[in-house]
Protein backbone atom coordinates (compact mmCIF):
# COMPACT_ATOMS: atom_id res chain seq x y z
CA UNK A 1 0.00 0.00 0.00
CA UNK A 2 1.27 3.37 -0.93
CA UNK A 3 2.03 6.13 1.82
CA UNK A 4 0.10 8.96 1.86
CA UNK A 5 1.56 12.01 1.67
CA UNK A 6 -0.85 13.88 4.28
CA UNK A 7 -0.02 10.91 6.52
CA UNK A 8 3.29 12.18 6.31
CA UNK A 9 2.48 15.59 6.98
CA UNK A 10 0.53 15.17 10.38
CA UNK A 11 3.90 12.62 10.98
CA UNK A 12 5.97 15.93 10.41
CA UNK A 13 3.91 17.96 13.08
CA UNK A 14 3.29 15.55 15.37
CA UNK A 15 7.48 15.63 15.81
CA UNK A 16 6.74 19.09 17.34
CA UNK A 17 8.51 21.16 14.89
CA UNK A 18 8.18 25.29 15.82
CA UNK A 19 7.09 26.15 12.90
CA UNK A 20 3.94 26.21 10.83
CA UNK A 21 4.36 23.26 8.52
CA UNK A 22 0.86 23.53 6.85
CA UNK A 23 1.99 27.06 5.53
CA UNK A 24 4.44 25.60 2.95
CA UNK A 25 3.63 23.31 0.14
CA UNK A 26 4.58 19.57 -0.17
CA UNK A 27 7.02 20.75 -2.92
CA UNK A 28 8.42 22.87 -1.04
CA UNK A 29 11.72 22.82 0.24
CA UNK A 30 11.65 21.59 4.37
CA UNK A 31 15.12 23.34 5.02
CA UNK A 32 13.97 26.32 3.43
CA UNK A 33 10.50 26.52 5.68
CA UNK A 34 12.83 26.00 8.60
CA UNK A 35 13.67 22.51 9.45
CA UNK A 36 16.85 22.59 10.63
CA UNK A 37 19.05 19.28 10.64
CA UNK A 38 18.12 18.02 14.47
CA UNK A 39 14.36 18.49 13.30
CA UNK A 40 14.63 16.22 10.08
CA UNK A 41 16.63 13.70 12.28
CA UNK A 42 13.42 13.66 14.23
CA UNK A 43 10.98 13.57 11.20
CA UNK A 44 13.16 10.59 9.63
CA UNK A 45 12.77 8.44 12.76
CA UNK A 46 9.14 8.65 13.00
CA UNK A 47 9.07 7.93 9.96
CA UNK A 48 11.31 4.55 10.07
CA UNK A 49 9.63 3.67 13.36
CA UNK A 50 6.00 4.02 11.73
CA UNK A 51 6.54 2.63 8.20
CA UNK A 52 9.37 -0.39 9.36
CA UNK A 53 11.79 0.97 6.91
CA UNK A 54 15.63 2.21 6.87
CA UNK A 55 15.68 5.20 5.39
CA UNK A 56 19.83 5.68 4.07
CA UNK A 57 21.87 8.39 4.49
CA UNK A 58 23.06 8.11 1.02
CA UNK A 59 19.50 8.44 -0.26
CA UNK A 60 18.95 11.29 1.75
CA UNK A 61 20.97 13.97 0.29
CA UNK A 62 18.24 15.31 -2.18
CA UNK A 63 15.30 14.55 -0.33
CA UNK A 64 13.99 18.25 0.45
CA UNK A 65 10.32 18.09 0.65
CA UNK A 66 6.75 16.19 1.98
CA UNK A 67 7.01 14.71 -1.94
CA UNK A 68 10.27 13.97 -2.41
CA UNK A 69 10.35 12.14 1.31
CA UNK A 70 6.75 10.32 0.26
CA UNK A 71 8.39 9.25 -2.87
CA UNK A 72 11.47 8.27 -0.97
CA UNK A 73 9.73 6.24 1.33
CA UNK A 74 7.65 4.59 -1.47
CA UNK A 75 10.69 3.36 -2.94
CA UNK A 76 12.09 2.04 0.23
CA UNK A 77 8.80 -0.01 1.06
CA UNK A 78 8.72 -1.38 -1.88
CA UNK A 79 12.48 -2.60 -1.70
CA UNK A 80 11.53 -3.76 1.88
CA UNK A 81 8.71 -5.91 0.58
CA UNK A 82 10.62 -7.60 -2.14
CA UNK B 1 26.85 -0.99 51.68
CA UNK B 2 28.74 1.35 49.59
CA UNK B 3 27.19 4.58 48.66
CA UNK B 4 27.45 8.21 46.95
CA UNK B 5 28.51 10.38 49.98
CA UNK B 6 29.72 13.75 48.77
CA UNK B 7 29.84 15.10 44.98
CA UNK B 8 32.05 18.39 43.85
CA UNK B 9 33.42 19.48 40.25
CA UNK B 10 36.07 21.79 38.62
CA UNK B 11 34.81 23.61 35.55
CA UNK B 12 37.55 25.66 33.70
CA UNK B 13 36.90 29.02 34.29
CA UNK B 14 37.51 30.06 30.29
CA UNK B 15 34.41 30.19 28.39
CA UNK B 16 34.57 29.50 24.88
CA UNK B 17 31.37 31.55 23.12
CA UNK B 18 29.22 29.54 20.82
CA UNK B 19 27.74 32.84 19.84
CA UNK B 20 31.17 33.44 18.13
CA UNK B 21 30.61 30.75 15.69
CA UNK B 22 27.19 31.80 14.02
CA UNK B 23 28.67 33.00 11.26
CA UNK B 24 31.21 29.81 10.56
CA UNK B 25 28.93 27.29 10.77
CA UNK B 26 25.46 29.52 9.11
CA UNK B 27 23.11 29.20 12.53
CA UNK B 28 20.58 31.16 14.27
CA UNK B 29 20.61 32.33 17.84
CA UNK B 30 17.45 29.87 17.99
CA UNK B 31 19.35 26.50 17.13
CA UNK B 32 22.00 27.38 19.08
CA UNK B 33 19.64 28.09 22.19
CA UNK B 34 16.18 26.17 21.61
CA UNK B 35 18.08 23.11 20.09
CA UNK B 36 22.07 22.73 21.03
CA UNK B 37 21.06 24.07 24.31
CA UNK B 38 25.60 25.15 24.72
CA UNK B 39 26.11 28.69 24.76
CA UNK B 40 29.33 28.49 25.94
CA UNK B 41 32.03 26.00 26.78
CA UNK B 42 34.19 25.49 29.07
CA UNK B 43 37.60 25.04 28.37
CA UNK B 44 41.10 23.80 30.29
CA UNK B 45 44.20 25.33 29.67
CA UNK B 46 46.87 24.05 27.19
CA UNK B 47 49.05 22.97 29.76
CA UNK B 48 45.84 21.45 31.90
CA UNK B 49 45.82 17.93 31.65
CA UNK B 50 43.49 15.22 32.79
CA UNK B 51 44.82 14.76 36.03
CA UNK B 52 44.97 18.11 36.74
CA UNK B 53 41.07 18.86 36.60
CA UNK B 54 40.61 15.77 38.26
CA UNK B 55 43.12 17.52 41.22
CA UNK B 56 40.71 20.71 40.79
CA UNK B 57 37.66 18.65 41.43
CA UNK B 58 39.38 16.44 44.83
CA UNK B 59 40.50 20.08 46.34
CA UNK B 60 36.88 21.18 45.73
CA UNK B 61 35.54 17.89 47.46
CA UNK B 62 38.24 18.81 50.58
CA UNK B 63 36.39 22.30 50.98
CA UNK B 64 32.80 20.90 50.96
CA UNK B 65 33.53 17.61 52.85
CA UNK B 66 36.04 16.42 55.65
CA UNK B 67 37.75 13.97 53.40
CA UNK B 68 41.73 13.34 53.83
CA UNK B 69 43.55 12.39 51.08
CA UNK B 70 44.96 9.23 53.42
CA UNK B 71 41.85 7.82 54.25
CA UNK B 72 41.43 7.17 50.33
CA UNK B 73 41.36 3.23 49.59
CA UNK B 74 40.39 3.42 45.71
CA UNK B 75 41.15 5.94 43.30
CA UNK B 76 39.10 5.65 39.82
CA UNK B 77 39.45 7.86 36.92
CA UNK B 78 37.09 7.31 34.26
CA UNK B 79 38.03 8.98 30.75
CA UNK B 80 38.64 8.66 27.15
CA UNK B 81 41.30 11.51 26.85
CA UNK B 82 43.97 10.78 29.66
CA UNK B 83 47.05 12.47 30.60
CA UNK B 84 49.77 11.72 27.80
CA UNK B 85 48.20 8.36 25.67
CA UNK B 86 47.06 6.76 29.23
CA UNK B 87 50.39 5.02 29.99
CA UNK B 88 50.52 5.19 32.97
CA UNK B 89 46.97 5.48 33.76
CA UNK B 90 45.56 8.87 35.18
CA UNK B 91 44.68 7.41 38.41
CA UNK B 92 47.66 6.63 39.05
CA UNK B 93 49.06 10.38 38.30
CA UNK B 94 46.20 11.80 40.44
CA UNK B 95 47.07 9.63 43.12
CA UNK B 96 50.42 11.00 43.02
CA UNK B 97 49.09 14.35 42.79
CA UNK B 98 47.23 14.57 45.78
CA UNK B 99 49.42 12.35 47.88
CA UNK B 100 47.19 9.50 48.37
CA UNK B 101 48.52 6.46 51.08
CA UNK B 102 50.15 4.19 49.39
CA UNK B 103 47.80 1.21 49.92
CA UNK B 104 45.48 2.80 48.10
CA UNK B 105 44.09 0.99 44.42
CA UNK B 106 44.01 3.56 41.33
CA UNK B 107 42.57 2.36 37.97
CA UNK B 108 40.91 3.69 34.99
CA UNK B 109 37.93 2.73 33.19
CA UNK B 110 37.40 3.48 29.50
CA UNK B 111 33.70 4.73 28.99
CA UNK B 112 32.52 8.16 27.97
CA UNK B 113 29.08 9.06 28.13
CA UNK B 114 27.74 5.95 30.05
CA UNK B 115 30.66 5.92 31.74
CA UNK B 116 29.55 7.38 35.40
CA UNK B 117 26.71 5.11 35.55
CA UNK B 118 29.60 1.64 35.01
CA UNK B 119 31.76 3.66 37.11
CA UNK B 120 29.56 3.56 40.13
CA UNK B 121 28.43 0.30 39.85
CA UNK B 122 32.92 -1.01 39.18
CA UNK B 123 33.68 1.13 42.25
CA UNK B 124 31.03 0.09 44.56
CA UNK B 125 31.16 -3.42 43.74
CA UNK B 126 35.07 -3.73 44.04
CA UNK B 127 35.30 -1.47 47.10
CA UNK B 128 32.50 -3.84 48.62
CA UNK B 129 34.37 -6.90 47.07
CA UNK B 130 37.79 -6.34 49.37
CA UNK B 131 36.20 -4.13 52.25
CA UNK B 132 37.17 -0.77 50.92
CA UNK B 133 36.01 2.36 53.03
CA UNK B 134 36.35 5.40 51.06
CA UNK B 135 37.12 5.58 47.22
CA UNK B 136 37.37 8.36 45.17
CA UNK B 137 35.46 8.12 41.33
CA UNK B 138 36.68 10.83 39.21
CA UNK B 139 35.21 11.93 35.75
CA UNK B 140 37.20 13.40 33.62
CA UNK B 141 36.87 13.69 29.39
CA UNK B 142 38.04 16.94 28.39
CA UNK B 143 36.94 16.75 24.12
CA UNK B 144 38.78 19.86 24.01
CA UNK B 145 42.07 17.63 22.99
CA UNK B 146 40.39 16.16 20.21
CA UNK B 147 37.25 18.41 18.89
CA UNK B 148 37.87 20.05 15.74
CA UNK B 149 37.21 23.73 15.51
CA UNK B 150 35.84 23.71 12.13
CA UNK B 151 33.41 21.01 12.58
CA UNK B 152 29.74 21.99 13.00
CA UNK B 153 28.59 18.48 14.35
CA UNK B 154 30.99 18.26 17.35
CA UNK B 155 32.56 21.86 17.80
CA UNK B 156 29.61 23.39 19.24
CA UNK B 157 28.82 20.93 21.83
CA UNK B 158 31.14 19.47 24.13
CA UNK B 159 33.07 21.44 27.36
CA UNK B 160 35.52 20.33 29.67
CA UNK B 161 34.82 19.73 33.17
CA UNK B 162 35.62 17.10 36.18
CA UNK B 163 34.01 15.72 38.53
CA UNK B 164 34.97 13.37 41.73
CA UNK B 165 32.30 11.44 43.75
CA UNK B 166 33.12 10.23 47.34
CA UNK B 167 32.04 6.60 47.80
CA UNK B 168 31.48 5.61 51.36
CA UNK B 169 29.86 3.38 53.58
CA UNK B 170 27.68 6.29 54.67
CA UNK B 171 25.60 6.96 51.80
CA UNK B 172 23.49 9.74 51.09
CA UNK B 173 22.18 7.96 47.83
CA UNK B 174 22.68 4.29 47.65
CA UNK B 175 22.52 2.76 43.86
CA UNK B 176 20.29 0.13 42.89
CA UNK B 177 18.38 -1.28 39.90
CA UNK B 178 21.76 -0.58 37.24
CA UNK B 179 20.97 -1.95 33.71
CA UNK B 180 23.84 -2.06 30.48
CA UNK B 181 23.57 -2.29 26.89
CA UNK B 182 26.12 -2.12 24.09
CA UNK B 183 25.71 -1.77 20.42
CA UNK B 184 29.43 -2.16 19.14
CA UNK B 185 28.12 -2.63 15.46
CA UNK B 186 27.58 1.11 15.13
CA UNK B 187 30.94 1.85 17.32
CA UNK B 188 31.45 4.53 13.97
CA UNK B 189 28.75 6.95 14.90
CA UNK B 190 31.02 8.31 17.16
CA UNK B 191 34.71 7.36 16.87
CA UNK B 192 38.38 9.22 17.46
CA UNK B 193 39.85 8.62 14.01
CA UNK B 194 43.07 10.62 13.50
CA UNK B 195 43.06 12.04 16.86
CA UNK B 196 39.87 14.08 15.58
CA UNK B 197 36.15 13.36 16.79
CA UNK B 198 34.01 12.33 13.99
CA UNK B 199 30.26 12.04 15.03
CA UNK B 200 27.21 11.16 12.66
CA UNK B 201 24.69 12.89 14.38
CA UNK B 202 21.53 11.40 12.96
CA UNK B 203 22.94 7.94 14.40
CA UNK B 204 23.62 9.08 17.63
CA UNK B 205 20.16 10.70 18.07
CA UNK B 206 18.29 7.63 16.36
CA UNK B 207 20.30 5.50 18.94
CA UNK B 208 19.65 7.81 22.02
CA UNK B 209 15.63 8.27 21.12
CA UNK B 210 15.32 3.78 20.62
CA UNK B 211 17.48 2.70 23.24
CA UNK B 212 17.80 4.50 26.27
CA UNK B 213 13.51 5.22 26.96
CA UNK B 214 13.13 1.07 27.35
CA UNK B 215 15.94 0.64 29.27
CA UNK B 216 14.08 3.39 31.78
CA UNK B 217 10.83 1.62 31.47
CA UNK B 218 12.84 -1.32 32.19
CA UNK B 219 14.85 -0.48 35.73
CA UNK B 220 11.54 1.76 36.90
CA UNK B 221 9.44 -1.24 36.33
CA UNK B 222 12.11 -3.66 38.09
CA UNK B 223 11.96 -1.14 40.79
CA UNK B 224 8.39 -1.88 41.20
CA UNK B 225 7.54 1.73 40.41
CA UNK B 226 6.30 3.60 37.64
CA UNK B 227 7.71 6.39 35.72
CA UNK B 228 5.44 9.07 37.80
CA UNK B 229 7.03 7.54 41.01
CA UNK B 230 10.21 8.76 40.29
CA UNK B 231 11.22 12.32 41.69
CA UNK B 232 14.16 13.41 39.18
CA UNK B 233 15.65 11.96 36.12
CA UNK B 234 19.01 13.20 35.20
CA UNK B 235 19.94 11.89 31.89
CA UNK B 236 23.04 12.96 29.98
CA UNK B 237 23.49 16.35 28.63
CA UNK B 238 23.75 14.91 24.66
CA UNK B 239 22.48 18.27 23.44
CA UNK B 240 19.01 19.83 24.71
CA UNK B 241 17.21 18.78 21.77
CA UNK B 242 18.08 14.83 22.92
CA UNK B 243 17.00 15.72 26.62
CA UNK B 244 13.82 17.62 25.57
CA UNK B 245 13.26 14.64 23.15
CA UNK B 246 13.57 11.87 25.55
CA UNK B 247 11.82 13.37 27.99
CA UNK B 248 8.83 14.18 25.12
CA UNK B 249 8.59 10.24 24.17
CA UNK B 250 9.00 9.07 27.68
CA UNK B 251 6.12 12.05 28.81
CA UNK B 252 7.79 13.11 31.71
CA UNK B 253 7.62 16.15 33.59
CA UNK B 254 9.83 18.70 32.70
CA UNK B 255 10.82 19.85 36.01
CA UNK B 256 11.75 16.47 36.67
CA UNK B 257 14.72 16.59 33.86
CA UNK B 258 16.75 19.30 34.67
CA UNK B 259 19.63 20.29 31.93
CA UNK B 260 23.12 22.35 32.60
CA UNK B 261 24.04 22.75 29.36
CA UNK B 262 23.71 26.62 28.33
CA UNK B 263 27.06 27.33 30.70
CA UNK B 264 29.15 23.72 30.31
CA UNK B 265 28.11 22.03 27.22
CA UNK B 266 28.38 18.24 27.09
CA UNK B 267 30.59 17.28 29.15
CA UNK B 268 30.61 13.53 28.36
CA UNK B 269 30.49 11.52 31.66
CA UNK B 270 30.73 14.42 33.88
CA UNK B 271 27.26 15.61 33.02
CA UNK B 272 25.23 13.24 35.30
CA UNK B 273 27.92 13.97 38.12
CA UNK B 274 27.63 17.78 37.66
CA UNK B 275 23.83 17.69 38.19
CA UNK B 276 23.48 15.14 40.84
CA UNK B 277 25.61 17.56 43.00
CA UNK B 278 22.84 20.62 42.71
CA UNK B 279 20.24 17.55 44.29
CA UNK B 280 22.09 15.52 46.69
CA UNK B 281 21.30 17.61 49.28
CA UNK B 282 17.82 17.85 49.01
CA UNK B 283 16.12 15.19 50.50
CA UNK B 284 12.65 15.50 48.71
CA UNK B 285 14.57 13.61 46.01
CA UNK B 286 14.44 10.19 46.91
CA UNK B 287 14.24 8.35 44.21
CA UNK B 288 16.29 9.39 41.15
CA UNK B 289 17.04 7.89 37.84
CA UNK B 290 20.53 7.91 36.02
CA UNK B 291 21.33 7.55 32.32
CA UNK B 292 24.20 7.88 30.53
CA UNK B 293 24.43 6.86 26.49
CA UNK B 294 26.92 7.63 23.64
CA UNK B 295 30.30 6.37 22.29
CA UNK B 296 30.36 3.06 22.09
CA UNK B 297 28.20 2.86 21.39
CA UNK B 298 26.87 2.26 25.34
CA UNK B 299 24.42 2.76 27.28
CA UNK B 300 23.44 2.40 31.19
CA UNK B 301 20.87 3.63 33.35
CA UNK B 302 20.33 3.41 37.07
CA UNK B 303 17.89 4.27 40.07
CA UNK B 304 19.52 6.13 43.00
CA UNK B 305 17.56 5.62 46.19
CA UNK B 306 18.01 8.35 49.22
CA UNK B 307 19.19 6.82 52.16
Amino acid sequence: MKVDKAEVLQLIKDVGLTIDIDKFGYDASLQKAGVDSLDMANILLSIEEKYGVKLIDSELWRVDSINALVELLNRSKKSHNV
Amino acid sequence: MIGIQAIASYIPSTRESNYLKKKQFDIKDNFLESKIGVLQKPRKADDEETSDMCVRAFEALTKKDNVQNNEIDCIIVCTQNPDGNGLPHTSAIVHGKIYGKDNCAAFDISLGCSGYIYSLSVASSFMAANALKKGLLFTADPYSKIVDPEDKNTSLLFGDAATVTLLSEEPVLKISNIAFGTRGKDYESLQRKGNRLQMNGRAIFNFSMTVVPPQIQKIVKSFNHGLDDIDLFVLHQGSKYIVDMLRRRMNLDINKVPTKLADCGNTISSSIPLILEDYLNRPEYKNIVISGFGVGLSWASAILNRV
